[in-house]
């Protein structure tokens, strides 16, 4: 019988042999990898981490992101006559119910919202690619006035995302959930990201249930949905009442992770609410995120809800 | 150190070859790690490469450059994870250690130990084997590991105990058959 003592020196030195060192090849590999990266700006990884800008609002995020991006742009549909630089925007609304991700591309003009760009959207159609593990997905909106883009990924009206009336739309996906959102680092030491406690398997089906079964939040029963004709799952989730996400770890609130192919986004603001429309587009899991409070306007929500559905999808 | 310190904040200023230059300084100790964890060369280059390039894309994520060595070990440890978690769905091929040299009186392992450890290894879990090797060969404690995975330590502390339970049990089985004179069924 082998005991504790031999075993643990058996498996130290087994694991002593083996190679220990990187070809070169895999330098090689790494470097045309990283030329074809593009970095992600601290405020985007730390999406979720407002607390170090205590007032964020829209302003305040695209001065961030204007100082390395396209400045002074907005986007306009075509034959605006505005000043400045103008993108051709496809014409008003774009088709939804039976758009499919497998079928050809549209044809129509649409002006597309990059990585780097923030800033108002004029009334119109646009196009992005949102989620970082499926970046052929390109999902295509009508958007009305008074929204604004935080890069490829986000949406949010005038109001901003915080509260008590902000509405905020986002593209994500999740590999984890955290059991209790505001207690995501037990170890309080680590470094974001991290995976969630509860991984998730694949299917919309269990990233619903990863969510539903937690509780410390409530969740709404989830319903049936879909969105440019993909079926899928809504429900809402809403922060604990009374709970500040400033007395979380790190201050934050965090409820999934999709460690380590993306990152995740943390609550705005005590009162949030998260309705996540959770998708299978042709097999890939996507979710997009409605954010709201509880003082956001039945109008705002109405928008938010009516910018999600005019959304297909394409490759 | 000072000039690893200057080489991290260079590459989250955008500094590509100041990035390559860490690869270069830190690329061997990480592929140990990961080869010891996937136990095949080749994934463990697929596997690096795209931690590698996962850690370019988050590194301005990073507060502190001095972290830098235990967040590309967490990077790496998480990717070669999900490899790993990827490779058992498939038909496991099972693929003998190369032996460097003929086991000696001082060695502590034989050939036929280093084979039963490797089929132990392979029936953990992709996390076991992690904490197994952030344990065994990079050293770290049990605090260590549960920053590195993102858990709680008593969930390491579990994991690890069962890790070595199995092991135990791979070689044990074969000393019970040994000592039997001959082969379970």
């Amino acid at each position: 019988m082998t005991d504790d003592r031999d075993l643990s020196l058996i498996l130290d030195s087994w694991l002593s042999d083996g190679p220990i060192e990187m070809p070169d090849r895999v330098i090689g590999a790494v470097a045309v990898g990283i030329s074809r990266q593009r970095q992600r700006p601290a405020w985007r990884l730390d999406r979720r981490r407002d607390a170090m800008n205590t007032n964020v609002k829209i302003g305040a995020a695209l001065i961030a992101v204007l100082a390395i991006a396209v400045v002074g742009y907005s986007l306009r549909p075509a034959g605006s006559t505005a000043g400045g630089p103008t993108l051709s925007a496809g014409p008003s609304p774009a088709p939804t119910g039976t758009a499919s991700a497998s079928g050809p591309p549209s044809t129509s003009p649409t002006a597309v919202i990059g990585g780097n760009f923030a800033g108002a959207l004029a009334a119109g159609t646009y196009s992005t690619r949102p989620f970082n593990t499926a970046p052929e997905l390109i999902v295509s909106m009508t958007v009305p006035d008074g929204w604004n883009a935080i890069g490829n990924w986000a949406l949010t009206n005038s109001k901003g995302t915080r509260p008590p009336n902000g509405t905020a739309i986002g593209f994500f996906t999740a590999s984890s959930v955290f059991s209790d959102p505001c207690r995501w680092d037990p170890t309080h030491g680590a470094v974001w990201p991290i995976p969630g406690d509860v991984r998730v398997g694949p299917t919309v089906d269990d990233l619903v249930a990863a969510f539903t079964a937690q509780s410390t939040y409530e969740t709404t029963t989830p319903i049936d949905v879909a969105v440019g004709g993909h079926a899928g799952r809504q429900f809402e989730l809403r922060m604990p009442d009374g709970l500040d996400p400033a007395s979380c770890d790190e201050t934050n609130y965090i409820a999934w992770s999709a460690y380590p192919d993306d990152s995740g986004l943390h609550a705005q603001g005590p009162g949030q609410r998260w309705q996540f429309r959770i998708l299978d587009v042709d097999g890939k899991r996507v979710f997009v995120v409605l954010g709201t409070f509880a003082g956001t306007p039945a109008s705002d929500v109405a928008e938010g809800d009516a910018i999600i559905d005019s959304m297909t999808f394409s490759r | 150190m000072a000039r690893d310190r200057d080489l991290v904040e260079a590459a989250q200023r955008g500094d590509q070859a100041a990035f390559v230059d860490l690869v270069h300084s830190t690329g061997d100790r990480l592929f140990a790690l990961g080869y010891r964890i996937l136990r095949d060369v080749d994934r463990t280059e697929d596997a690096l490469q795209d931690a590698l390039v996962i850690a370019w894309r988050d590194l301005r994520g990073l507060r502190d450059p001095d972290r830098f060595d235990a967040w590309i070990n967490r990077v790496v440890t998480n990717v070669c994870i999900s490899h790993a978690t990827r490779e058992r769905r498939r038909t496991v091929n099972l693929r003998v250690l190369p032996v460097d040299g003929p086991a000696g009186p001082d060695d502590l392992l034989v050939v036929g130990e280093r084979d039963l450890l490797e089929r132990g290894f392979r029936r953990l879990t992709p996390d076991e084997r992690a904490i197994l090797v952030l344990h065994h060969y990079a050293g770290y404690s049990l605090v260590e590991i549960a920053d590195a995975l993102g858990v709680p330590a008593g969930t390491v502390r579990s994991r690890l105990h069962h890790a070595h339970r199995a092991m135990r049990a791979a070689l044990d089985a074969e000393a019970r058959t040994s000592t039997a004179g001959g082969r379970t069924a």
